[in-house]
């Protein structure tokens, strides 16, 4: 299964590496073309002060980046560290021919000198640094230098100065640069030593220039794969519509899970939305279903404009790819795009023979403001894959509760609730107690009452509780009872007890004699907002009462059936009930905090929770075999409380551990 | 408690009866329910406290009563305390009185771009509370036009500070929350919402349950906060209150809360029990609400109290100075009088 969220995933990739690379040919695209010299500190980039430091560190791959951050914001106080790097001739030759091009963004034409002079350095990097750092002297500046470097033995310094005169002649370059660009060996051309760096420079050149016939070749070039990235690299930034047709054409290559693609991207970014848009635009209307495909991925990840909608809606139906429909899914969904003019399209991808396709429809749809969805996505629920069931749930979660069928949900949900898939079990029950109302008990036992009658606990309690959220209340015992637990009792308390549960150990008159008329003088103690009280225990006069259990987990709440404060205090509860025939069955007890439990006069459980401080302290005794007599049965417990919560919960199961539903006595 | 048009309408007619028909001298209005309950030592012990609200030097020169620490509460307070007994701004021997401090009330709004509190005060939203509570209950029988518009941007804040929980804490900001602010904003907010002022369903709603979050499951009493404290009287009192007031009377949570007051051991009703007045304002109210048994077997006791605290000069002491310990100890002895709209069933 291709999940969806790992599709479209692979976008962020950090263009950080390049950026010396790029720094090496595309100067002024780093710069902030409004960015003045910073000779005031305060005014300073924030981190010109590690830059600073930085810069002079033995790490020729840091200084190189703080050379670069240092001279895209015309820090002022580089100039003395950088100028140490340049005129040191023990340094790394490409280092120095970096510091060069800084001190040149830097100071413009005050670095003419040593610009001009290192046109003539022995070593190939520097030279090549040099013919960079021409672009920033006045145009009347190295103009000779230029010509004799655009003639130099090495071709990477020839490729670097013929950027550098594209950008300085433009209107009479085009000569130079056709005779240059045109005879580059495209095979094979990376491969030779600065082969992407000379490529760079090529595309660099050309797109300065940017006529038909350099476009042209700029097309041809990025057609090839080693290219590519160099000619991306190399037009990065040119400011011309032109270029973004051969970007485009590069992108459409590749898959997004490629790093390439996010540098592909970027470069796009650049250029004005307009100017983007429009191409996007007539690339969607060629029809051609991997331009398509470029353009949504384009527009779900960088440029969510309305407009580009309908044009992608209209590209989607006619194609038949299963990638480029999905990349238009994934494009149309979000809330700028207003999904909801593509409702038709969303429906009509829910049949989709591609379960992603389904996928994506369906949360496309979730986006939409108009329409029923739990109407739409219907089919979907009986859907063969379980992946678009659970979209399909999920999506229904987050919808408006009104738009359920009403006391229908159960057979909407049947199939979902009916799966063998436990993710889509359980989020069907989330969806059913969200949604479900008292007319939708009734069929959700009807269809569920063998789940509650499961030996799997969890499957018994993930029932009862969704349940639980909707059924009626006089109803609520009916589920109790299917699980077997015991749901009507009567309830007495409460008796003193104390941090110790000297209370529980005490024996009082109910361990004795049970009689439901009579009325008991019972000492309780209050704590007074958390101060127990000084003036020694109160008394007041308790009797017995009627309780059924409330909850469909089967726990009895006994502090809501007995006068408060329920601290520190000892209750009692009987349960009488028939069974048919004498038989011995299974008891299960648990509870909070402590339960002593007596059936027909025998003890057959005891037990007390360790004391946790305002927490709780569940404790249960399972499994436990009890014979019961046929006719009338009594169970009575015993339970106490120091503090927080307090409840109990009994269940009865025959031996082979299947609920046993008993007579409650009137 | 719900507030109703046909009971606005009631206690204006009242009103309208209590200003035609009577002197000025015994300008009390007539009491067509619940006048049996109050004996003689009551109804004089009230009178003797609203005297001595009204006496020269006791309300400020700018219409408040009380200190500087928060005038905007016992301003409140004072106000309440003589429209409880059915005295109306602008008429009769506390007709200016009660003008002047609808006037403060209003000042104070206008000057703090709707708070009514007092500023940088950890009260401030209490009185901000009490004072919506207040003008709402004015209104109608006030013929200040600025009520109106006090009440819109008051009740406004309140609503943009209500935070992700539905609750309130000191500042009117939605950071955090804790029950007595709350129930206070939530008393206010019913009660202007009761007399007209827009306020969302589910600003109630929120806030409702986060009160129900805040009774403790074991004892049925009411927490400082969800998760932490104990349950005591005061905040019960005042969780039960709110709940009523909000219409969930019959709720589980509510039936639990007036359990758990009704056997609060006897100290509530003791003279110097902590925050007597706080308390006991909101339960006495609570049980009113709850029924006549409940009522009955709890006002004897509260007012034998009150009446015990009242000084020689008609005043009660309190925990923030007397015109606070006056103003309630009004409020909870003058229950059964029902012309407040907060008061009627």
């Amino acid at each position: 299964m291709l999940r969806i969220a790992n599709y479209f995933a692979a976008f962020a990739v950090s263009i950080s590496c390049a950026t010396n690379v790029i720094a090496q040919l595309n100067p002024r695209t780093q710069l902030n073309p409004n960015s003045q010299l910073n000779s005031n500190r305060q005014s300073n980039p924030p981190a010109t002060e590690r830059m600073l430091l930085q810069v002079r560190e033995g790490d020729w791959i840091l200084q190189a980046a703080a050379l670069e951050y240092l001279s895209s914001h015309r820090v002022a106080a580089a100039i003395e560290p950088i100028q140490v790097i340049v005129k040191d001739e023990n340094i790394l030759p490409w280092l120095r021919g970096r510091a060069l091009v800084a001190l040149a963004r830097i100071q413009r034409n005050d670095a003419r000198d040593q610009v001009l002079a290192f046109a003539k350095h022995e070593d190939t990097a520097v030279r090549a640094a040099a013919a960079e750092s021409i672009e920033y002297l006045d145009q009347l500046e190295g103009v000779e230098e230029l010509t004799s470097l655009l003639e130099d033995s090495e071709k990477v310094v020839r490729f670097r100065a013929l950027t550098t005169y594209a950008q300085r002649r433009r209107a009479i370059a085009w000569e130079t640069v056709d005779s240059m660009t045109g005879s580059i060996d495209l095979t094979g051309a990376t491969s030779e030593p600065n082969g992407g760096l000379i490529i760079q420079a090529a595309a660099r050149a050309l797109g300065r220039v940017g006529n038909e016939t350099a476009v042209t070749r700029l097309q041809t070039m990025v057609a090839n794969d080693e290219m590519l990235m160099p000619v991306v690299r190399g037009i990065q930034g040119i400011p011309d519509a032109k270029l973004i047709e051969v970007l485009l054409q590069g992108l459409k290559r590749l898959d997004p899970e490629d790093d390439r693609f996010a540098t592909c991207l970027n470069a796009l970014q650049k250029h004005e939305q307009a100017h983007l848009l429009a191409a996007l635009k007539e690339n969607l209307g060629s029809g051609r279903t991997d331009m398509v495909r470029t353009v949504a991925l384009i527009t779900s990840q960088m440029t969510p404009a309305p407009e580009l909608g309908e044009p992608l809606g209209i590209a989607a139906s006619q194609t038949d790819d299963v990638a480029t429909i999905k990349a238009v899914l994934v494009a149309l969904g979000p809330v700028p795009i207003k999904p909801d003019q593509h409702h038709e399209l969303f429906t009509g991808y829910l049949q989709h023979a591609d379960e992603d396709v389904r996928i994506l429809s369906i949360r496309c749809l979730a986006h939409c403001k108009n329409g029923n969805l739990f109407s739409e996505l219907k089919p979907r629920i009986d859907d063969e894959s379980p992946f678009v069931v659970e979209a399909a749930l999920g999506a229904l979660l987050r919808t408006k509760v009104d738009d359920a069928p009403q006391g229908e949900i159960v057979n909407y949900l049947k199939p979902a609730l009916m799966s063998d898939d436990p993710s889509v079990q359980s989020l069907a029950y989330e969806l059913l107690a969200q949604v479900g109302t008292a007319e939708d008990f009734a069929p959700a036992m009807n269809l569920l009452s063998e789940r509650l009658r499961s030996s799997d606990e969890n499957i018994r309690n993930a029932t009862a509780v969704a349940l639980g959220k909707f059924a009626p209340e006089d109803r609520i015992g009916e589920v109790v009872r299917s699980q077997g637990y015991l749901a009507r009792w009567m309830v007495l308390g409460t008796f003193l007890n104390d941090k110790e549960n000297t209370g529980f150990k005490r024996v009082y008159p109910p361990e004795t004699k049970i009689d439901f008329a009579a009325k008991y003088t019972a000492k309780y103690i209050w704590v007074l907002d958390g101060q127990v009280r000084d003036k020694g225990d109160l008394e007041r006069e308790i009797g017995w009462s009627e309780a059924e259990v409330e909850q469909t987990d089967g726990k009895l709440i006994i502090p809501t059936l007995v006068p408060p404060p329920a601290a520190f205090a000892v209750a009692y509860l009987v349960s009488d009930f028939q069974v048919d025939s004498e038989q011995e069955v299974i008891l299960n007890v648990d509870g909070d905090d402590a339960f002593r439990v007596w059936v027909n006069d025998q003890k057959v459980a005891d037990q007390v929770a360790p004391y946790k401080h305002r927490s709780e302290c569940v404790v249960a005794q399972k499994g436990i075999k009890i014979k019961l007599r046929q006719g009338a049965n009594r169970v009575l417990v015993k339970s106490a409380n120091i503090d927080h919560h307090w409840w109990l919960r009994l269940r009865l199961t025959n031996v082979a551990g299947e609920p046993l539903e008993v007579t409650h006595a009137d | 408690m719900i507030y109703s048009q046909c009971h606005r309408t009631m206690l204006l007619l009242v009103s309208f009866i209590a200003l035609s028909s009577l002197t000025a001298d015994a300008q009390e209005a007539v009491q067509r329910v619940g006048v049996a309950r109050l004996s003689p030592e009551v109804r004089a012990s009230i009178s003797r406290g609203l005297e001595y609200l009204a006496k020269p030097g006791v309300q400020n020169e700018d219409g408040s009563w009380g200190s500087n620490s928060n005038p905007t509460a016992e301003t409140s307070l004072g106000l309440m305390a003589f429209m409880l007994k059915g005295y109306v701004p602008g008429r009769g021997a506390y007709g200016r009185k009660m003008d002047n401090a609808i006037v403060y009330l209003i000042n104070k709004g206008q000057s703090q771009r709707g708070f009514l509190g007092t500023t940088n005060n950890h009260a401030g939203m209490y009185e901000h509370g009490l004072a919506i509570l207040a003008l709402s209950e004015a209104w109608g029988q006030s013929k200040n036009p600025n009520i109106r518009n006090t009440l819109r941007r008051a009740v406004d804040i309140t609503l943009r500070a209500q935070n992700k929980e539905g609750g309130w804490r000191y500042n009117p900001e939605p950071r955090d929350a804790d029950l007595s602010m709350t129930v206070m904003q939530l008393v206010g907010l019913n009660s202007a919402k009761e007399s007209g002022i827009a306020v969302p369903d589910a600003t109630m709603q929120k806030a409702t349950e986060y009160v129900l979050k805040c009774q403790d499951p074991t004892s049925g009493g009411f927490k400082y906060m969800p998760n932490s404290g104990e349950p005591g009287f005061a905040r019960t009192a005042a969780g039960v209150m709110s709940l009523i007031m909000c219409g969930h009377r019959d709720h589980k949570a509510t039936q639990r809360g007036l359990a758990f007051l009704q056997a609060y051991p006897d100290q509530k009703f003791e003279k110097n029990y902590p925050r007597f007045h706080y308390s006991h304002y909101y339960a006495i109210q609570a049980m009113y609400q709850s029924g006549e048994d409940d009522f009955q077997a709890w006002y004897p006791r509260i007012s034998a109290t009150i009446l015990s605290k009242q000084s020689n000069d008609g005043s009660w002491q309190g925990a923030h100075g007397q015109a606070y310990g006056t103003s309630l100890s009004i409020l909870i002895l003058g229950v059964p009088y029902r012309y407040l709209p907060i008061y009627q069933r």
